[in-house]
This record gives structure tokens, C-alpha cells and sequence, in this order.
């Protein structure tokens, strides 16, 4: 029998995750792209959400969309169809993104040129909230008909996130939601954190979202 | 599966650092992890022998310390373990009953060491 030795370790897998994000943001520096981490449950209105906010901004800025949905190439077709590049990252069936997978979907696709890539996250709200994915800021999607209780269901996700939009407001008169429960139940997490009411039905709170956005790619350019 | 992720990940690294020393096989594998990592191990260890299938470590045992998630209460200061003061499910602080926290321990997954043959 050979002869067995310990090689000594140490080392953390997540540390290795955040190391290769910090190195994704250093990039997006340099190139001046804007990546947002777009993060939501299954039915809450990511590619609705994204079709009408591209609508918005695709005149005063060049936009591209990662996606990485588990399923198809439907989203991603949807999205060509609104008139921005988009790419399909392959998760393999993984429920969530790391920051390696967000470098090969850079890589692939060519963001020097870009102002904003939108990164749309595997529909789950555990798993995309404990990898960095190397995007500036993270937002999530929440809607009505999931309830206002829903952060204390998933707390962590409530905690990463730079801003909250609240889908399907449209719907608010049959639902038993309250905006301001779900309001404080989300600060309670994460006091930074904004909120903005939207309706990708309406229209409703796209200028307010779109603000945002443009406040946050002129912070990161400068 | 989250998991079969990062073991994939775990393994990765692993069969660099053989490589780094020169080892042909790896017997076995020592894993830390938190309870608060989100990583669960009976899952690790459902998914290693798929994961590991036509790399260094095929055949290899595994061995998984649990590590005790522990918050320091951003209030009085005090340490306490997350698990067990879960109101319903956020942590409380046992002493002062602050919902604000931060996390001492529990929150990382370690590769310890590796056992390797030449």
C-alpha cells in the first residue's frame, strides 16, 4: 500500500466565491457596465418586470440581458423580441448562480459596450440569495398574490437585496396585502433596503423603478 | 440540487491541490460545515459518490465536522447559538431579546484537509 499523506486545506468555498465576485465588480468598473442581479420565487414577474423596464431605457441606454432560467430558451427569446441582446446561461439544473458562471456569461457575451445587464437569477429565493454573483446591486421581485408575510419566510434574501419592488399592485383589491405590513416587515430585515410599488400590467412605479436605476448606473460610472 | 453544486466545486478544488503535490488519488476528504452555511450534509453526502465518479477522489470517504451556527447580539453583546433561539424563525436574543445580530460562526463551508496517495 502507497503511502498516505494530509495535505492541509483551509479553505473556505464561499470565500472563493466572493474572491471571484469581487473580481466580476472589478471588471464592470473598468468596462463601465452596470450589473444588476434580478432576483425573484417562480410567477413574479421577472421577464414582465424586465420587458417593460427595457421598453423604458432602450432608447438612453445599451442594454443586455443574462438569463438563467432553468427551463428554456422561451425568456431569453422574449426578451431578443423586445430589442436588446440577450444571452441564455446554461445552469445545468442548478438552483442557483455563482460567480463563475456570471464570468463565463460575460465572457460570452461581450459587455464592454453595454450600460446595463440585466442578470436574471434561477426563480428561488434560498439558494440565488447565498452566492454572490459579482452583479453592483441586487434587486428582487415580490407580488401580491405571494402575501406580505413572505419576508419573514425568507429572510436572508430580504437582507442581500439593494431594493424590493413589489409586482402586481393591479391586483392589491383582491388580495388580503398590506403594503405598509410588508413594508415594515421588510425594513425589519433590511432598514437600507428600497421599496418601490410597481405594476408591470399598468405601468404603475416604472418611473420611480427607471429612476433608480439611472441613479444607481450614473453612481457606478463616475 | 444546491448542493450537488458546490460539492462539484468542493471537488474541483480539491483534485488542484493533489495536483499541486504530486498525489495521483485522494482516500479522503475532511469537510467543515456551519449550520447557518445553508449547505446540508446529508445532502453532501447523498450526492458525493455521484460527484466524485472519474475524479481523483472516486471511491473516496468522506468525513463531515458540523460546525454550530453562533450570533453575537448587536445590543448586549452576548453569544448565543442561532438554532436555538428561533422565534418563530428568526433568531432572538436569549439575554435581551434584540432581533439584531451578526454572525460569529456557522456560516462557512471548509475544505479541512485531504488524505492523499502518490
Amino acid at each position: 500500500m502507497d503511502e498516505v499523506r494530509i495535505i492541509e486545506i483551509k479553505k473556505s468555498i464561499f470565500e472563493n466565491n466572493d474572491r471571484e465576485a469581487d473580481r466580476v465588480r472589478a471588471r464592470l468598473k473598468d468596462e463601465k457596465t452596470f450589473l444588476l442581479n434580478l432576483m425573484s420565487s417562480p410567477g413574479a414577474g421577472k421577464t414582465s418586470t424586465l420587458l417593460r423596464t427595457i421598453e423604458k431605457l432602450k432608447n438612453e441606454m445599451r442594454i443586455g440581458v443574462m438569463e438563467a432560467d432553468l427551463d428554456s430558451a422561451v425568456d431569453a427569446e422574449l426578451i431578443a423580441q423586445a430589442g436588446v441582446r440577450s444571452i441564455q446561461l446554461h445552469t445545468g439544473g442548478m438552483c442557483h448562480l455563482d460567480a463563475g458562471m456570471t464570468e463565463q456569461g460575460l465572457d460570452a457575451f461581450g459587455t464592454q459596450n453595454l450600460d446595463l445587464v440585466v442578470l436574471e437569477n434561477v426563480g428561488n429565493l434560498v439558494c440565488p440569495a447565498e452566492f454572490d454573483t459579482g452583479a453592483v446591486k441586487s434587486a428582487m421581485i415580490l407580488s401580491v398574490p405571494e402575501g406580505d408575510d413572505k419576508p419573514l419566510k425568507y429572510p436572508l434574501m430580504f437582507t442581500v437585496v439593494d431594493v424590493v419592488l413589489i409586482n402586481k399592485t393591479d391586483v392589491l383589491p383582491y388580495f388580503n396585502f398590506s403594503m405598509e405590513r410588508v413594508k415594515e416587515n421588510i425594513l425589519r430585515r433590511n432598514p437600507k433596503v428600497e421599496i418601490i410599488p410597481i405594476s408591470a400590467q399598468t405601468g404603475e412605479g416604472f418611473d420611480a423603478w427607471t429612476d433608480w436605476i439611472r441613479r444607481n448606473i450614473a453612481a457606478w460610472k463616475k | 440540487m444546491h448542493e450537488m453544486g458546490i460539492v462539484l466545486n468542493i471537488v474541483r478544488t480539491a483534485e488542484q491541490h493533489a495536483k499541486y503535490n504530486q498525489a495521483n488519488k485522494i482516500a479522503r476528504m475532511t469537510l467543515e460545515i456551519g449550520e447557518l452555511s445553508g449547505v446540508v450534509p446529508a445532502y453532501v453526502r447523498d450526492c458525493w459518490s455521484a460527484a466524485t465518479e472519474n475524479t481523483m477522489l472516486d471511491g473516496s470517504e468522506l468525513v463531515i465536522h458540523e460546525i454550530d451556527g453562533i450570533l453575537t447580539c448587536s445590543d448586549c453583546k452576548r453569544e448565543y447559538l442561532a438554532l436555538e433561539n428561533l422565534k418563530p424563525d428568526i433568531p432572538v436574543c436569549p439575554y435581551c431579546s434584540s432581533e439584531k445580530w451578526t454572525v460569529k460562526m456557522g456560516k462557512d463551508v471548509q475544505i479541512v484537509d485531504i488524505a492523499v496517495y502518490d
